[in-house]
């Protein structure tokens, strides 16, 4: 083996020694387990110290309909904050990556305020400002509006939740997305003859369908997983499948029901994670 | 008929001004370029005939008509950009399509456009490509295509071969002058470089600190440039503080008419009008050759005369080498005072 060889050998055994640890980590700490729990799902103990298939818990799960109504809330929850999320940074991006000045600046620091302050306090802060008796209500009554509903004992309590605390991030891939559109490439459409809209249309959003991609797959993961939100925020019932998981191995104490839900909710965000893989990995084809 | 007219175009950035006011008229199917140095004033001119910049005050007229405010979509021009600006998610067939489709022409149509584009600028097979599969040249060559497919009255490219190595830019800068010619239409170059300026241009202005120093052929700003920038700033030229006295100036025993007022001067002297060697040259002085570069074709002298180099072209024949004292004579030459010139020697 020659220098060159020993050299790269040598590297690369450093690089394998770097990453062993974190991926041994991972490995041990949450595959191990994650891989256990979802394997005691379908196997179950028998009296005779053997295992057997058991899919019972899945199927309690998918005919019971306080489950099923959970998922579906969870669902909705999720999508409609991911549409509103993405309909409301947007235009906030867009702006911050065509003007600048002082007001791009203040936009930029208060859209990007939420990532410095915990969940925990978002949701007094929503609750103390939105919630039935709150501020908002206080200021509508002060000037004769007394028929203020508090979205926050409703399902839209978590979106805004949501939406509130996935704001810091959205923009920041969205703003890098439209990083890469050149002013040149706008205004040579500009200079054939499109309006605002054609541009926006035919210009700028295929160009940054993979952040609006890779905003959507994380953002998915984030909601439909959340615990902090929907159980600070909207009604206990239906609740969604964070609340539920969790309400079900404390208060129930059924850690198999638990861990089916978990499971379940494990297999539906793999969906999205597969499409965020997917995205990063077109692109670096395309590159 | 397309013309453009300048009148007293003026752009400011708050306190800063970019370009003073300055008229220019651009005659039907003509090729000017503007020329300058970075800073001069040159793109932002051009981004305000397209519409990218709002001018401060003044006039834009195409065909007669102000189009000072309209925006870009509104001008009957067409950009070719120094980045190409194509759009990296669609065909060749697709960018070159996209204006036309935006302009209402049926399918059949912007297939026959685009077709007849494409082969102007060489590229028949490549509509199904996408930009990134195509190099430098090629990418330009279908910026260009876009542009032309839309027949504009006013063709503006914002140095569009910069970006490219120079045997390319060579060859695009023909096929570009070639195409304009054939379609006549009127177009307006930007350019830093004055090889590009000169070697496709009917006209050539040449801009500083935001302002016109001088417009005039190519042949016109090499031969009699108008000012000292321009005659420092285009091909290479001898810039020589002398002393004006009695109808002469003089430096170190060379003695040139010079027909104006007694006083400091710049005497300016392409190298190509200075010999090394003359017998017989009038008015002659004596210089020490320091340094030699052979170019190929000719020499690249440098002489050392009163203190001061100066910059000699020297035919491959002339009894040249470096340590030697020789005289220098001068042919044709200009003197400028006050950033203006006040002596040419073949007009008197």
């Amino acid at each position: 083996m020659d220098a060159g060889n020993n050299r790269t050998g040598r590297i690369d055994f450093l690089a394998y020694g770097f990453i062993a640890i974190p991926v041994m980590a991972i490995v041990v700490f949450l595959f191990y387990p994650a891989a256990l729990a979802m394997f005691g799902t379908l196997f179950h103990k028998r009296p005779d110290g053997g295992l057997a298939f058991d899919a019972s818990s899945y199927i309690f799960f998918f005919t019971d309909p306080y489950s099923l109504a959970n998922l579906m809330r969870t669902l909705w929850t999720t999508f409609v904050a991911l549409v509103l999320i993405v309909a409301v940074n947007l235009p906030i991006a867009l702006y911050m990556r065509f003007t600048r000045g002082w007001l791009a600046s203040l936009i930029q620091g208060l859209a990007l305020f939420p990532m410095f302050v915990p969940g925990i306090i978002i949701c007094y802060a929503l609750i103390r400002y939105l919630g039935p008796n709150g501020w908002l209500q206080s200021l509508l009554n002060a000037v004769g509006f007394t028929h203020y509903a508090s979205p926050i004992t409703t399902p839209w309590g978590p979106v805004i939740g949501l939406i509130w605390d996935g704001m810091p991030m959205t923009l920041l891939i969205l703003i890098s997305g439209l990083g890469t559109i050149s002013d040149a490439s706008i205004e040579a459409a500009r200079d054939v003859g499109a309006g605002r809209l054609r541009i926006l249309r035919s210009i700028i959003l295929p160009q940054i369908t993979h952040s609006i991609l890779i905003v959507s797959a994380l953002n998915f993961l984030g909601f439909f997983g959340q615990v902090l939100m929907p159980f600070m925020l909207g009604p206990t019932n239906p609740e969604m499948m964070g609340p539920f998981m969790l309400r079900t191995f404390v208060s129930v104490r059924d850690p198999l029901q638990a861990a089916t839900q978990a499971t379940i909710t494990f297999l539906i965000c793999s969906l999205a994670g597969l499409a965020y893989v997917r995205s990063l990995a077109n692109r670096k084809e395309e590159r | 008929m397309s013309t453009l007219d300048l009148i007293d175009v003026t752009k400011n950035y708050g306190i800063v001004t970019a370009i003073e006011p300055l008229s220019l008229s651009i005659g039907d199917g003509e090729l000017v370029c503007l020329l300058g140095p970075s800073g001069s004033g040159k793109s932002t001119l051009l981004r305000i005939i397209g519409g990218f910049e709002t001018l401060t005050a003044g006039r834009v007229l195409i065909d007669g008509i102000d189009v000072a405010f309209a925006p870009p979509e509104k001008r009957p021009t067409a950009m070719v950009f120094q980045s190409h600006a194509l759009w990296q998610h669609m065909t060749v067939f697709e960018n070159i399509a996209f204006g036309l489709k935006l302009r209402g022409f049926d399918k059949t149509e912007i297939r026959r456009k685009v077709e007849t584009g494409l082969s102007l600028v060489g590229l028949q097979d490549y509509g199904g490509r996408h930009p990134a599969q195509l190099s430098g040249g090629q990418r330009q060559r279908v910026a260009i295509a876009r542009c032309l497919v839309l027949e504009p009255k006013i063709l503006l490219m914002d140095e569009p071969f910069a970006s490219l190595d120079q045997h390319l830019r060579d060859r695009l800068r023909e096929e570009v002058r070639q195409i304009q010619k054939t379609l006549g239409i009127t177009t307006v170059f930007v350019t830093h470089g004055q090889d590009e300026a000169m070697s496709v241009a009917d006209r050539i202005v040449v801009m500083s600190m935001g302002r016109i120093e001088q417009v005039g052929t190519p042949g016109d700003i090499y031969a009699t440039p108008a000012t000292p920038f321009v005659a420092g700033f285009i091909g290479d030229m001898n810039m020589i503080p002398v002393m004006v006295s009695n109808g002469h100036a003089t430096i170190g025993g060379l003695r040139l008419a010079a027909s104006v007022a007694d006083g400091p001067a710049t005497l300016a002297v392409r190298p190509e009008d200075l010999t090394l060697g003359g017998l017989d040259a009038a008015g002659f002085g004596a210089a020490q050759v320091t340094r030699m570069v052979n170019y190929g074709s000719f020499f690249k002298v440098t002489a050392l005369l009163a203190g001061t180099e100066w910059k000699v072209q020297a035919p491959k024949t002339a009894a040249v080498a470096q340590g030697q004292s020789l005289p220098l004579s001068v042919g044709r030459y200009q003197l400028f005072r006050d950033d203006r010139m006040v002596f040419r020697s073949d007009v008197g």
